[in-house]
């Protein structure tokens, strides 16, 4: 019986990675792979370099923002301070910028020597993936009970060896699942490279792009695309078994500390480096020439109307909030239940799969194989979120997983004996537990659907335009006024994503 | 008994397929609704398909299908089972892909046109005390040096244009030519967004040259904020001989299942109803030379005369050699 829970409970979320992944790139894999050499794919110019690139910049990205990333997790775990859902919510946003106004926020802050270079490149996806750190890493260190650390440091443990002894080794599983994760991100890392590197960088997800897009070959772009897959679910499957060893001592809520004096400059340089960027995108929304300016939120809110201009804000962030509530209500629920029954390492490797797909091949996968009548699912509405879903799956179970591993397994055995069902152990033990991973979940869901993340870019919108098309459309027009009425609506897409995570924090992530 | 169950089975298709052809020959079936696909930043102004619907009772979705690039790369997978009725905008560097491909339900027909040409910063040159520059040969001069931004033209579509200029002028010599402008210290950025808003000066960067549209500068004075004096001139002018021609092209999908309907929405989109939208809108040139030109591009929009141009068939064919070229000189 409990293993035949157990099943069920991981079925939706591989079906939801087979529908919009799997089947799809089985499927274009048989179209158009079969007719190619594969290593001559391999062998032409700029493709070996740029998976060499991809490599090493998506190791040393992760490696940078595990290292950085971990001072503010510390402190935002430990720690009560006013503004502190404020912060969390402020490292969080990055995540839904469209390209486009991180390129324009983190040129305005960069000091021009900077401009497209490497650093410029691993300094933003520090910026944009340290909540996954905090997030993921942060709940485990707020479970970690104050007075291990205090008999630590009685014992005579300096600052640095509770660190080393005791903290790292209780992270060191949700700091691998992040750092995985991370490294899906920088690998196939798209956006920033083409913003903020030079243009002679280019990973493979570009490369994979140029092909299909630019030249018109498929088959090459695809080689490329599942090596890419198969690659990165390998690194996975081999991350997954390494975890570390569950960690089954859960500390009473924390009480909550003052800031001392080495975590108030902590606290202070990340409001500093999250809030400048977004300080800049701010100020270019209201300042146009050498002169303050309202037009551009005029503009944006319709209270001024120009000829040329028609964007029609209310319809395009509707879509956007639904795509986003639609996309959270399947990833969520699918995922805790996955992460919650399931302790499988494959599935782990299985739900990684949307996310490390190239975002092109995935769109042409996707539109060659729900092509016919009953399966023409091009227009279905549901198509969108449920590619959102698929691709912020991983990040809600490994949120749930960093946690579900110190619930204290003697509970759960307790309640079995008491004749618990497993869903009912689920329900009343693990579920409020979980609350800190439920709001994570929640808030990458939101995320990266209102932030239009990796394959749906590709899809075909049959309804009115999202928020992050038009803010692209406002920043493909010359003038005053496109640029800062896209400025303004980058601000408001940030504000808005902002909001819903500080609300969504304030209920669970407490 | 398998054998009748068999013969049922076949005089049932037999009878459906009659039925399905019947229902097909008479008459073809009539929609109430047609899908226009067209890139991101197809922004006509709202109610631009009012009078369409009006004239035919028939509603116009428009969907949306990533940039120009992207459009042709899913319809020509889609090729025969499309995911339109119509298709709007792909232009003479993608026309012949597309139509190689089979895309296309008869000859696609040319609906706008622009040209895209280095733009300067007319304060800024005066600052400087230079003359701005007309040809291509001019950028080459040294007191231009370090003044140019242009865009990746693997990454960017009016990248590509200035580069199809160059060798729609030098002909074969064309790498010669991109060799003397990288030595002049020429920037290259991946958009038109970051050349334009972020290294060109008018937007705070510290180059006064840029590749953009002869149409910007209609754009500036539209959109300036404050506004512009009246008879003011525009802030950013043209180098009239730098100029690569874009053409774009709408057609009816093959596999659609409603030609006849398609065709009259393609009248509407070459029409004089429609036709006059497009200048403010999306800042292109109408095909329809009933249209009179909004006062804006006649004033600030230089009429260039000769732009450069190359056959389509010669840009699919080549396309990928010069680009690998172009990445070997520019980016490597």
């Amino acid at each position: 019986m409990s293993k035949l829970w157990t099943r069920l409970a991981s079925a939706p979320a591989l079906v939801v990675v087979a529908v919009s992944t799997a089947i799809p790139l089985l499927a274009i894999s048989i179209q158009h792979i079969a007719s190619v050499d594969i290593f001559a794919v391999w062998q032409r110019p700029g493709v070996a370099e740029a998976l060499f690139f991809s490599l090493w910049q998506g190791m040393l990205s992760t490696v940078l923002t595990l290292a950085f990333g971990l001072f503010p997790t510390w402190v935002l775990a430990r720690y009560q301070f006013a503004g502190r859902s404020i912060l969390v919510a402020l490292v969080t946003v990055p995540f839904v910028l469209p390209t486009i106004a991180v390129g324009a926020a983190f040129l305005a802050v960069l000091p021009t020597s900077l401009h497209r270079t490497t650093w410029a490149i691993l300094l933003a996806h520090i910026f944009f993936n340290i909540s996954v750190v905090v997030r993921t890493v942060g709940p485990l260190w707020r479970s970690v009970d104050q007075g291990l650390i205090e008999s630590a440091q009685t014992l005579g443990a300096s600052p640095a060896q509770v660190y080393r002894h005791l903290l790292l080794p209780i992270a060191r599983p949700a700091i691998i699942s992040a750092g995985s994760l991370i490294f899906v991100m920088c690998f196939t890392s798209y956006g920033i490279i083409r913003i903020l590197g030079g243009p002679g960088l280019a990973t493979l997800d570009i490369e994979i792009y140029r092909r299909a897009v630019q030249l018109g070959d498929i088959s090459g772009a695809t080689v490329l695309g599942i090596t890419q897959t198969f690659c990165i679910a390998c690194a996975f499957a081999w991350w997954s078994r390494s975890q570390g060893a569950q960690f089954s001592k859960i500390g009473d809520r924390n009480s909550a500390r003052a800031l001392n004096r080495s975590s108030r400059i902590i606290v202070f340089l990340t409001a500093a480096a999250f809030t400048a960027p977004l300080g800049a995108l701010i100020f270019s929304s209201l300042h146009t020439r050498d002169s303050w300016s309202l037009t551009g939120w005029k503009v944006l809110f319709g209270l001024q109307d120009i000829r040329g201009l028609d964007i029609d804000l209310p319809s395009s962030l509707a879509t956007s909030l639904v795509y986003a509530l639609a996309a959270t209500a399947i990833a969520v629920p699918v995922g805790m239940a996955a992460t919650a029954f399931a302790r499988r390492h494959w599935i782990h490797t299985a739900v990684v799969l949307p996310l490390s797909t190239s975002p092109v091949v995935l769109g042409l996968a996707i539109l060659i194989t729900y092509d016919r009548a009953p399966f023409d699912f091009r227009s279905s509405r549901l198509l969108i979120p449920l590619v959102h879903a698929a691709i912020a799956l991983p990040f809600v179970m490994r949120a749930t997983i960093a946690i579900g591993n110190v619930i204290p397994s003697d509970l759960r055995h307790a309640a079995a004996t008491l004749g618990a069902s497993p869903w009912r152990r689920w329900l009343n033990i693990d579920l409020p537990l979980l609350r800190p991973a439920l709001a994570t979940g929640v808030a990458f869901s939101l995320a990266m659907s209102l932030g239009e993340f990796g394959a749906t870019s590709f899809l075909t919108r049959r309804d009115s335009s999202t928020l992050p098309i038009s803010i692209a459309n406002l920043f493909s027009r010359a003038g005053d006024i496109p640029r800062s009425t896209g400025m303004a609506a980058a601000t408001l897409l940030i504000f808005i994503t902002g909001l819903l995570v500080v609300s969504v924090d304030r209920r669970s992530y407490s | 008994m398998k054998h009748s169950l068999a013969h049922k089975t076949s005089r049932l298709v037999i009878a459906l397929t009659f039925v399905g052809l019947t229902a097909c020959g008479s008459d073809s079936p009539k929609t109430q609704e047609l899908t226009l696909l067209a890139y991101e930043s197809f922004t006509p102004p709202a109610g631009a398909f009012d009078a369409f619907t009006a004239q035919t009772g028939i509603k116009v979705t428009i969907a949306l299908s990533g940039d120009a690039g992207e459009m042709v790369a899913k319809a020509s997978l889609t090729a025969g089972n499309p995911e339109g009725d119509v298709m709007w905008g792909v232009d003479n560097t993608f026309i012949s892909r597309a139509t190689d491909s089979e895309v296309f339900d008869g000859e696609p027909v040319a609906v706008d046109y622009g040209d895209v040409c280095v733009n300067y910063d007319i304060a800024a040159l005066a600052e400087r005390g230079i003359d701005a520059p007309q040809t291509l040969d001019d950028l080459l001069s040294s007191q231009y040096a370090s003044m140019l931004v242009i865009e990746n033209a693997t990454t960017s579509s009016p990248g590509l244009a200035f580069l199809l200029a160059t060798i729609a002028a030098f002909g074969d010599d064309w790498p010669n030519y991109w060799r003397k402008l990288i030595d002049n210290d020429v920037l290259i950025v991946n958009s038109w967004s970051d050349a334009y808003y972020t290294s060109f000066t008018r937007y705070g960067g510290d180059r006064p040259l840029v590749v953009s549209y002869a149409t910007s500068p209609p754009a500036e004075v539209i959109f300036a904020d404050p506004p512009m004096a009246q008879d003011a001139p525009a802030p950013t002018g043209v180098a009239t001989e730098t100029c690569f021609r874009q053409t774009e092209y709408a057609g009816i999908l093959r596999g659609t299942n409603y030609p006849a309907e398609s065709q009259l929405l393609i009248d509407y989109l070459i029409s004089k109803d429609f036709q006059t939208l497009l200048p403010e809108s999306l800042f292109v040139y109408p095909i329809n030379a009933d249209v009179e030109l909004p006062e804006s591009f006649i004033k600030y929009a230089p009429q260039i005369s000769q732009p450069f141009t190359l056959a389509s068939k010669d840009i699919a064919t080549y396309r990928e050699v010069w680009l690998e070229q172009w990445s070997d000189i520019a980016l490597r």
